[in-house]
């Protein structure tokens, strides 16, 4: 049984991998691979679920593959499954293959068939990692997989502007759901001193013997996870960025935002929360989030005069009390309650486009003209107040504009005048290098070692920050975000002692994608006039080197393609768990850096381009 | 030029704006028409230049396109030759000839609209447009919602503007961000004139900026005028302005702007030099690339047209001298051109006729228990008639899942623990066995079969203004006019058909635009019934003699509907046939359902994931799947390749194939000599046909400006328009999958009849006159005696020359149609 689970993942992987090899023309042979995955994929799961439950239906943990160990530290990818895993791969699979076969007529003669399918394959891998994660680090991989794919979704219509724009805003949301995950991995780490599992969660014994002695790095996890939960959920305050990724075909958003990925922070929930039941505090605060969602859904939901944004919210409110059902420790009425939302949405949205002829032929038969009830003073402020309240979604997409970008913007825009020369750009780029051999010999006083990282990590920070308000030059941009990398490094290699291989894990993805994106960039710049003030949507001529530098991107950012990602987890475990300061420091670089990197492609290959020849819509549309 | 004066007047510049904003209706009332209705005082190519201009569509396809149909062989070499010849000055036909095919030319105006408005972006660093657009849609999208949101806009009953008023002075959060803002809004005097001279300032820029603003988002400006101009066609009625919108926008712009940059650097004329003020519409001289363009475009036209031309020529087909079997009537719609030839081919004997699928009756229509009344005729014709259902037996279906109780916290809690897993299997059936749905829209539903129509007026009944039926005098009026102006005036079978046609789809937006456009967007049923119940009341027939026709007694008519999309037809009143023609009626029938299945092959060669390579039985059933399916976002591929209308007898056309691209209307110009009906049938027929293929024209080469681009993304705003996501600008116009095997040729009026009637006719009435004169609709006439042709080239005729070329003729296209999916060529058919 345990050597089936890998299926799991390789059955998908390979009809993505055979997808691949064939042109955009051949709609024929794509669809068809894709089929033939997803209802395999579906029977082989329920064939796993029946003989699994025969068997007496218990929890299975696998550790699949030992990546790297390095003293106490050892980074393995661990599988397990039980019952909510179950619910979730089936439900999952049932209604992707349904969509798959949906999508494969809805989206026939779509320029862009094959990339919508092999983004909808690697979104559906990403939530099977999810789904069979057995401990964080594994669960990662998936969430950052799921952030991305997200992204290419929603921006599937790359030249038109509001995709875009939207599919980057749930992309910088999405990573303060991974700023959560990472720092649940480092106070793990912290808690337990090793790569905790998902099993030995479940070990109540074990995991409130470690809570006595440690009782606020419990809620501190228990917060963090919370975060990720609520941000992937869209619950208060994250809920705004869900209608908003409605862009891509009817049928992706149905499956991914109106089902599946809207709901996949209740999974994390559920996964974690044989831990987090055990602190009261926590399971008050999910409730009132839920009920806090549910209601503010609610309203937002029923003013909504578009199909799509009253779904969205309406399965918010849902998913809110989901929140609330899953807190209670109803497990079984949570599972009921979330598949049976995710198809009802799901089939909701996809049905939408009927809703004209519908509600037309109902209101041409059952019509009412409006009568003015006589109202009181306060009922009509009050009924006047909600609506717009709900109309403007309680303002929540502008608040977390506020809140994040604006300081952002704050402090990149003094830093424009920040503009080195070439002897600088060296400067900064050599200087780690003597830094680091410096520390390995030096003898730091107590104030001055606590000090110096954080002063690192500052500079980090600093130079990602910057790149945010480069508007020129993006090749500039680029070296800054490769340099931010090194800036890091030296930061723990200050903190911490730390092992040389440590750093050559971290550094070599870096180096190799760094170097390999300045080179696309180069290229692309002598053909091509951009810059990072507008959109140029080059992809449209250039699709290869779209893709190419998009992988480069990803390796940057420390996407699981490379073994910087690995090298980030490993970093965090070299800082104290009393180190806040610089566990921030450290993780705000690592998600603006994926932002900006995000945010440096879409300028220069999404949106509208300016070639006469194609028609580009308008920006509003 | 209007923005050459300094003193800005308001309603003026309004006017001007409402003039070149879309015009398209919301999605119930879909009907076609010319994209750039705005340009039509100008000849078709100045007018193509002139939008691109002034507001960067693209109005042709791309040089590479052009060029690339040629490689293609669509457009064909000698056809270029002679109107490169045609079009060329002075300078050498070589010359000519490498612009047209080797050189690099490119069109590089840049469109004035915009420019004013990019000092916001150039010059303070703010984007005004994503500051203001989502607050100024969420607030009209709102106002206007038909029913998607469960809570409407507390106050539809007055003005947007006064409804926004009211909701600011209520809710105790602000709609405005910006204190001035609501003073603004409050204070009487503010207009949007005096808005504009705090916003903008200098006079001269007043009227550029609002077009900018306006144009910035078209979608939602056009629907907003549209629906100034014609209340009534939103059910829930709104009282909304273009100025209102106007109004409030510009307020936005004040809160944006007192939030980024301040009140106190404004106005814009101040702050920035914005130099001399641009013209919007400007003289442009025809430079070589759109001379270039006109070459190519001509080109491509005159490649299939001069087929046709050469086809109706060297027609085989003789005029039918014995009583048909049975005679059928059909729209003059593309999409009927096929079926007739398929129901020739069953039933040899028969005899076809197409007319304006109105059938002559100008009505209302009010099904039973019906709360409003919808117009059954061509929409620029005002009714005075009113026909009325009684007995409607079936109900509409329910669906759980458009019910409201589903988004509600506590209904919607217990609704998505439980109905999640029966949307599963719904899903699941659908995909893998469509069915009819609640969520299906029917042709068949217009009027139901089962119940009756009130087609007699009596005891002066009267409602809203309407007249309740018709008259017999007015009943003699419409049949005469059915009969005379397509020809049919002896010779009566037994049975005449009157086929309406609508349009079956799931899951479309844009259902009424599949339906009948003869019949503004519905089906054509109605009028197909009440028409035929007219012609066979014996009064009315008495009334016909003293006309001159003679309709025997033992002739019956029949109506019917054709339901295009799933290739069905039904007959109404059958059960009023006598037992003979009972039996006859059987006959026909089966012939009808041959044909049917038939043009389902026919139609589904274009449909690339259909197998057409088997029995057309087979074919048909999964044509009929189309329409019931959720994800078949083509369920019919309507008007697409219209590039013909046919006046004229049908033995002209019956042995020519026109591949479903020709809207056929019957005359006899014998019995029209001096040209009245064929007047009747120009004013009809031009503004329809040609709104029809110029909405296609103009969707086709820009999908994204002037169409609606993919509908795959498309979210339904308020019931009555899509936009993409959640806060975009509405998208009127054709979506890609409405238009993706259309090849944009303008449409070839052909008229059989002396040049010197049709000329006469068409410059007495100015309207035509401009259609034709300025070549938004092409024009020839065939010479009924000599069969030379002649065409309208700027204003003046001139006489064509076919090739004397024998065509292909082919006796079954079958093979064809199995493989071939491209437009095909015109080819002889053998017919009896």
């Amino acid at each position: 049984m345990e050597d089936l689970i890998a299926l799991f993942l390789l059955i998908p992987f390979l009809g993505l991998i055979i997808s691949l090899l064939f042109p955009e023309s051949q709609e024929k042979a794509i669809s068809t691979t894709i089929h033939i995955a997803m209802g395999t994929y579906v029977l082989f799961t329920i064939a796993f679920i029946g003989a699994w439950l025969w068997k007496g239906a218990d929890h299975i943990n696998i550790k699949e593959i030992s990546v790297y160990r390095s003293g106490d530290y050892h980074f393995f990818i661990d599988f397990y499954f039980d019952k909510v895993a179950a619910v979730y791969l089936l439900f999952s699979g049932i209604l992707s293959y349904l969509i798959a076969i949906y999508s494969s007529v809805y989206l026939h003669k779509e320029p862009g068939y094959k990339r919508f399918f092999t983004t909808f394959l690697l979104f559906f891998i990403s939530i099977q990692v999810i789904v069979l994660a057995g401990n964080f680090e594994t669960l990662f991989i998936g969430w950052e997989t799921l952030g991305v794919s997200s992204f290419l979704l929603i921006a599937y219509y790359r030249h038109r502007y509001l995709p875009v724009r939207n599919g980057l805003k749930v992309f910088s949301i999405y990573r303060i759901a991974d700023v959560g995950i990472l720092i649940t991995m480092w106070l793990s780490h912290h808690l337990w001193h090793e790569n905790i599992t998902f099993e030995q969660l479940n070990n109540s014994q074990f995991v409130s013997e470690h809570l006595v002695s440690h009782p606020w790095i419990g809620i501190l996890i228990s917060l963090a996870i919370l975060l990720a939960a609520s941000v992937k959920s869209a619950q208060f305050p994250f809920s705004s960025w869900l209608p908003r990724a409605m862009e891509g075909p009817t049928p992706s958003s149905a499956i991914f935002y109106g089902s599946i990925a809207a709901h996949i922070g209740v999974f994390l929930l559920l996964r974690t929360a044989a831990f987090w039941q055990q602190l009261f505090v926590i399971k008050l605060i999910v409730i009132a989030l839920g009920i806090t969602t549910a209601v503010m859904a609610t309203i937002s939901s029923r003013v909504q005069y578009s199909a799509k944004a009253q779904i969205a919210y309406s399965s918010v409110a849902q998913i809110g009390i989901i929140f609330v059902e899953v807190a209670l420790g109803l497990e079984n009425i949570a599972l009921l309650h979330l598949v049976s939302n995710a198809f009802l949405r799901s089939y909701q949205l996809l049905i939408s486009p009927s809703m004209v002829a519908y509600y037309i032929r109902e209101q041409f038969y059952q019509f009412e003209p409006y009568k003015e009830k006589p109202k009181s003073g306060w009922l009509k402020k009050y009924e006047a107040t909600l609506y717009l309240i709900g109309l403007n979604e309680w303002k929540l997409d502008q608040l977390l504009y506020k809140v994040f970008w604006n300081p952002i913007k704050r402090i990149g825009n003094p830093l424009t005048r920040f503009e080195p020369k070439p002897a600088v750009h060296m400067a900064l780029a050599l200087l780690p290098i003597p830094l680091f051999f410096l520390s390995f010999f030096v003898q730091l006083s107590e104030i001055l070692h606590k000090l110096i990282p954080v002063i690192i990590a500052g500079i980090a920070l600093f130079l990602v920050i910057r790149t945010f308000s480069e508007r020129k030059n993006p090749l500039l941009a680029w070296v800054m975000l490769c340099f931010s990398h090194l800036w890091v490094l030296l930061a723990i290699t200050f903190n911490d002692r730390f092992h040389i291989w440590d750093a050559v894990f971290y550094l070599s993805g870096v180096i190799v994608a760094g170097i390999a994106g300045f080179i696309l960039l180069l290229h692309l710049s002598k053909k091509e006039t951009f810059d990072l003030n507008n959109f140029y949507g080059l992809a449209l001529g250039q699709k290869n080197t779209a893709f190419w530098y998009l992988l480069c991107t990803l390796g940057l950012m420390g996407f699981p393609v490379t073994t910087t990602f690995l090298g980030e987890d490993l970093l965090f475990t070299h800082i104290g768990e009393n180190q806040f300061l610089l566990a921030a420091l450290i993780s705000f670089t690592f998600i603006l850096t994926g932002i900006s990197l995000m945010r440096m492609y879409a300028r220069i290959f999404l949106g509208p381009t300016k070639c006469t020849e194609t028609p580009m819509a308008r920006r509003s549309s | 030029m209007h923005t050459d004066q300094k003193t800005f007047d308001e309603a003026q510049a309004l006017h001007h704006l409402r003039h070149y904003l879309p015009a398209q209706a919301p999605l119930k009332d879909f009907v076609h028409h010319n994209t750039l209705h705005a340009f039509n005082d100008f000849s078709f190519f100045e007018a193509l230049q002139k939008a691109n201009s002034t507001f960067g569509y693209k109005t042709t396809l791309s040089l590479k396109e052009y060029r690339k149909l040629f490689q293609e062989g669509v457009i064909k070499e000698d056809v270029l030759t002679t109107t490169i010849h045609n079009f060329k000055d002075s300078n050498s036909l070589t010359y000519w000839k490498s612009l047209v095919f080797n050189q690099d030319l490119s069109n590089d105006s840049t469109p004035q609209i915009g420019l004013l408005k990019a000092f916001w972006k150039s010059h303070f660093k703010i984007d005004l447009d994503m500051l203001v657009h989502p607050k100024l849609f969420k607030l009209i999208g709102a106002y206007l919602d038909q029913g998607v949101s469960e809570k409407r806009f507390p106050y539809p009953n007055v003005t947007f503007l006064e409804a926004v008023r009211t909701l600011q002075k209520n809710s105790l959060v602000s709609v405005f961000q910006s204190k001035k803002a609501v003073e603004l809004l409050h204070d009487s005097k503010t207009s949007i004139t005096s808005l504009l001279q705090s916003i903008v300032g200098d006079a001269t820029y007043f009227e550029q900026y609002l077009f900018d603003q306006q144009f910035s988002h078209p979608g939602w400006s056009g629907m907003v005028a549209t629906i100034e101009k014609q209340p009534t066609t939103l059910l829930d009625q709104r009282q909304v302005s273009l100025h209102d919108f106007i109004f409030l926008e510009l307020l936005l712009e004040i809160e944006a702007l007192d939030q980024s940059i301040g009140l106190d650097t404004l106005p814009l004329s101040t702050a920035v030099n914005l130099g001399t003020p641009v013209v919007l519409f400007p003289f442009k001289e025809v430079d070589r690339y759109w001379k270039v363009i006109a070459i190519w475009q001509e080109a491509l036209e005159w490649s299939y047209h001069s087929e046709v031309l050469q086809g109706l020529v060297q027609s085989t087909a003789k005029e039918k001298t014995a009583t048909p079997s049975f005679q059928a009537f059909f729209c003059i719609d593309d999409r009927e051109e096929s079926v007739r030839r398929h129901l020739e081919q069953a039933a040899p004997d028969c005899e076809t006729f197409g007319t304006p699928g109105h059938f002559g009756m100008v009505a209302m229509y009010q099904p039973e228990s019906g709360k409003f009344y919808t117009q059954v005729c061509p929409g620029s014709l005002t009714p005075k008639h009113l026909i009325k259902e009684k007995g409607r037996a079936v109900k509409n279906g329910k669906d759980i899942h458009f019910h409201k109780a589903s988004h509600r916290l506590f209904t919607g809690w217990l609704l998505s623990q439980t109905i999640g897993f029966w949307s599963a299997v719904r899903l699941f059936f659908n995909l893998f066995k469509p069915q009819i749905s609640p969520a299906h829209s029917s042709a068949f539903e217009h009027m139901e079969q089962a119940a009756t129509i009130l087609v007699e007026h009596k005891n002066n009944a009267e409602e809203n203004g309407y007249q309740v039926g018709y008259t017999v005098e007015e009943m003699v009026e419409i049949v005469y006019g059915l009969l005379k102006s397509t020809g049919l005036t002896t010779n009566f079978a037994s049975l005449v058909y009157l086929i309406g046609h609508g349009g079956s789809s799931t899951n479309n937006p844009y259902y009424a635009g599949y339906n009948c456009g003869a019949c503004s967007g519905r089906a054509g049923s109605v009028n197909s019934r009440a028409v035929s119940e007219m012609a066979n009341r014996s009064d009315v027939r008495k009334a016909l003699e003293a006309k001159h026709i003679f309709i025997p007694s033992t002739t019956y008519f029949l109506g019917g509907l054709h339901d295009t999309t799933r290739d069905e037809v039904a007959f109404y009143d059958e059960v009023t046939l006598t037992r003979k023609l009972t039996e006859v009626h059987a006959t026909h029938r089966a012939q009808f359902d041959k044909a049917l299945s038939h043009n389902a092959k026919e139609r589904s060669r274009q449909f690339l994931l259909t197998n057409s390579k088997r029995d057309a039985i087979k074919v048909h059933k999964d044509v009929k799947n189309r329409s019931t399916a959720l994800f078949e976002p083509r369920p019919e591929l309507n008007h697409s390749n219209n590039s013909l209308c046919i006046v004229g007898r049908r033995s002209l056309t019956k042995s020519v194939f026109l591949d479903q691209r020709a809207f056929l209307n019957s005359y006899d110009y014998k019995q029209d000599l001096n040209g009245t009906q064929l007047k009747v049938i120009l004013q009809a027929a031009t503004p329809v046909c040609g709104g029809i293929n110029l909405e296609y024209y103009f969707s086709s080469v820009d999908n994204e400006k002037l169409g609606a681009g993919s509908k795959l993304p498309h979210n339904v705003i308020g019931l009555f328009g899509v936009a993409n996501g959640i806060k975009g600008d509405l998208r009127p116009g054709l979506p890609s999958q409405m238009i993706d095997v259309h090849a944009p040729l303008r449409l070839m009026m052909i008229i059989e009849h002396y040049p010197e009637v049709v000329m006469r006719l068409i410059q007495n009435d100015s309207g035509l006159w401009n259609w034709y004169k300025n070549e938004w609709v092409k024009l020839a006439i065939l010479h009924p005696d000599t069969k030379a042709i002649a065409y309208l080239y700027k204003g003046e005729l001139k006489s064509y020359e076919t090739s004397k070329h024998k065509m292909e003729t082919l006796s079954n296209l079958e093979t064809v149609f199995e493989n071939h999916s491209a437009n095909l060529p015109v080819y002889q058919l053998n017919v009896s």
